[in-house]
């Protein structure tokens, strides 16, 4: 009987010692990476398999570099050439994958719990790289270090995402997190994409894009997903840009106010380019904070 | 002559409203009089045990894909019995869709006949199933289907439902509906609550089930035809339907026995074999369910029964298919979640709307203990234990929405058709 080891599933189970830990870690690289000094951890020996079944960019690359930056063998297969496309299970696809010698298996799947469901089908861990509308942690993870960058503690400051709540696994990893560092989390967006039961997570929810990013000390974008939802969420992206787009002259953030964005970025349609391009957008911090913050997560758990 | 005597147990019989002490002597499959017992009759001992008339379920789905289709009858037929089941009505997809006489022809004359349990017809309402077009379904008729219904598919266009309500009144047929406006319950997987929010899962609001219910009034105070709605699971379908009934609308509904004994916590593994059709609610609907049960706003109790193999359901949770097994463990689920002053009431209350109420639904004569009639009954023990859990088969099987309970009381023996088709 091969001993389970334990996968990566999301933020919503986690301790919060166990994210310190993972953010303290990834702090550790990231200055040994920056500083020149080689990361005193390795992965080296074991094979990490990248199974993407969902178009991704940041997620994927990011994993794979930290795979390699810690001297993982790394193999990434995507829907397209996989035996999925011949109607093998993700059952079936993730045993063999298993039976091929694989130490661990980094997923993203349009399914909400398919990282859950194959951590209950193989015994190697399982990274969730966003399960549906479920969870992203590892994105929630690199925002919390971002954050955690700038602000310090993030004890009581008030975090606003703003955007596509309903369909979003970042706005979920992320509420999940923010809430348990203490972070006062407040959700804006038009109605029909940020259900007001969202206040049972324990939040606030608000309508009024003034009231959202006011004293605000970081806002999180999210992406407008779907093209399906300018027919039955809200009217049109020039609607949506209009009521809840961050831009110059506008609805605009205090200076201090920090700006996140899990990309890709709809430009002009969640934040101008001269809010995102300046310099409280820490978007491209987020990505590559990103492959730090997965070189943590790989190595807590595939070693 | 083959006699059987039922010895000493205690008849529920909701028929005659009574429950009493007494022997039944079976001669040739029929009830006679107990008096006319000889060497040659069979004796059961049931001192301390029930006879409850043979359960009849409202919604049980035939077809297993995988498995043939004599096999999937076999195997639902062994499952209703253990159940205390000896009555079924088939949903229309069988080994295809009943929409064809021939079908039905078919699949009665090859299979259901030979079924140990009674397995009773319903066609479709419209072609396919699909909601496009009407059915043949006075041709359907004539091939004995008792009832109408695209279950577990929804009419959504209200002009051909409110006119295949009428048209088969004309055949003195009820309408069987599963009340869903696909539009407010797109891809849904899960009851929408703020768990589904937590899980990221596609939501099944109530509205999208109570927004039909009431269509389904309308429609029957409308044209003046008996609809009955299946599988209700929101407490606000409760209130619409109770409102109607004080109005004298001919409206009919059941619940599942899984949907009294389980809330949407069964799914928050994401565990696809859980995943049931409709979706689990939450406490206060399920509060409201067990009320209507008792007040008699819900009429009947199904199974909802759809067994699929561990290869169709082993999925990620959003698709892997809907559906739960419910014949094995209906009765004890309903049994340990009835809370009633003695057991005879909660007997009796369960024959009512597990025998009497689901045949009375279908215009069918329910089962009774009368003399002459055939015998359909199951004995069942108060004081035993029944474990319910899921098998490893590879024949299906698997999908309850639990992975093992233990029930109080045990089923001891079931009689259908007049013999003895189980015995724990």
């Amino acid at each position: 009987m091969v001993e389970k080891k334990k996968s990566f599933l999301g933020i919503q189970h986690l301790e919060i010692q166990e994210i310190n830990n993972l953010l303290d870690f990834a702090q550790e690289i990231k200055e040994r990476t920056n500083s020149g000094k080689n990361v005193n951890v390795s992965l080296s020996g074991k094979r990490i398999v990248n199974l993407f079944l969902e178009p991704s960019t940041r997620t994927r690359i990011a994993f794979e570099i930290a795979a390699k930056s810690l001297d993982a063998d790394v193999i990434s297969i995507a829907e397209k050439s996989s035996s999925l496309t011949k109607g093998e299970s993700l059952r079936d696809t993730a045993k063999n994958i298993q039976a091929l010698g694989a130490d661990a298996i980094v997923l993203r799947h349009s399914s909400p719990g398919s990282a859950q469901y194959l951590s209950n089908i193989v015994d190697v861990p399982v990274i969730n790289a966003g399960d549906g509308a479920h969870e992203h942690p590892s994105q929630a993870l690199l925002d919390l270090f971002t954050l955690r960058e700038k602000l310090g503690n993030l004890n009581g400051k008030k975090i606003t995402i703003l955007g596509d709540i309903l369909f979003s696994r970042v706005a979920r990893s992320n509420i999940w997190g923010l809430l348990k560092m203490g972070a006062r989390v407040t959700l804006s967006g038009p109605s029909t994409l940020v259900p007001k039961l969202f206040q049972d997570f324990g939040l606030d929810v608000t309508y009024d894009l003034n009231t959202a990013i006011e004293g605000a000390d970081a806002i999180m974008l999210l992406r407008i997903q779907h093209e399906r939802q300018t027919q039955t969420h809200f009217p049109s992206l020039e609607e949506y840009s209009k009521m809840f787009g961050l831009k110059n002259g506008g609805c605009k953030p205090s200076k201090n106010c920090l700006i996140l964005h899990p990309g890709p970025i709809n430009r002009g349609v969640e934040i101008d380019s001269t809010l995102a391009d300046n310099d409280q957008s820490l978007i491209l911090s987020q990505v590559s904070n990103g492959v730090s913050v997965r070189m943590a997560i790989l190595h807590t758990y595939c070693s | 002559m083959n006699k059987i005597l039922i010895k000493g147990g205690t008849v529920i019989d909701p028929v005659s409203e009574k429950t009493q002490r007494r022997d039944l002597l079976i001669k040739n499959g029929k009830y006679t009089d107990p008096i006319k017992i000889d060497s040659s009759t069979e004796i059961i001992e049931a001192k301390g045990h029930y006879i409850i008339p043979g359960l009849f379920d409202l919604r049980c789905h035939l077809n297993q894909p995988g498995v043939s289709f004599k096999d999937s009858v076999d195997l639902i037929s062994k499952k209703a019995s253990a159940g205390g089941f000896t009555s079924i009505l088939a949903m229309p997809k069988l080994s295809s869709m009943a929409d064809n006489p021939e079908t039905l022809q078919y699949t009665k004359e090859s299979i259901i006949n030979e079924s140990h349990v009674n397995i009773h017809l319903s066609g479709c309402l419209t072609s396919g199933a699909e909601g496009n077009r009407l059915a043949p379904i006075g041709s359907l008729k004539e091939t004995g289907i008792i009832a109408v219904t695209d279950c577990p598919n929804c009419t959504q266009n209200s002009q051909i439902f409110s006119k295949a309500a009428e048209y088969a009144s004309m055949f003195n047929l009820p309408i069987i509906e599963l009340p869903r406006d696909y539009s407010l319950s797109p891809d849904a997987s899960a009851h929408e609550s703020l768990l589904s929010l937590k899980m990221g899962l596609k939501g099944f609001p109530r509205i999208a089930e109570e927004l039909f219910v009431a269509r389904s009034i309308l429609i029957s105070k409308y044209s003046e035809t008996k609809i009955h709605l299946s599988s209700i699971t929101s407490k606000g379908s409760i209130g619409l339907i109770g409102k109607a009934k004080e109005e004298g609308v001919q409206i009919t509904c059941d619940t599942t026995a899984n949907h009294l004994y389980c809330i949407e916590k069964q799914i928050e593994s994401f565990d696809p074999l859980s995943k049931p059709l409709p979706p689990f609610r939450e406490s206060e609907d399920q509060i409201s369910l067990i009320d209507g049960v008792k007040n008699g706003i819900i009429d009947a109790v199904s199974t909802g029964h759809q067994s699929f193999s561990f290869d169709d359901k082993s999925k990620e949770f959003d698709i892997a298919p809907s559906g739960t097994l419910g014949l094995e463990n209906a009765f004890f689920q309903i049994f340990s979640k009835l809370e009633t002053n003695t057991i005879e009431q909660r007997l009796t209350l369960i024959s009512r709307i597990m025998s009497k109420k689901p045949a009375q639904i279908l215009n069918l004569e329910p089962v009774s203990f009368e003399n002459s009639k055939v015998a359909n009954f199951f004995i069942f023990n108060p004081k035993g234990k029944t474990i319910i859990k899921r098998k490893i088969d590879m024949r299906g099987s698997i999908n309850l929405p639990y992975d093992r309970q233990e029930f109080q009381g045990e089923i001891l023996k079931t009689v259908a058709r007049g013999k003895l088709i189980y015995e724990k």
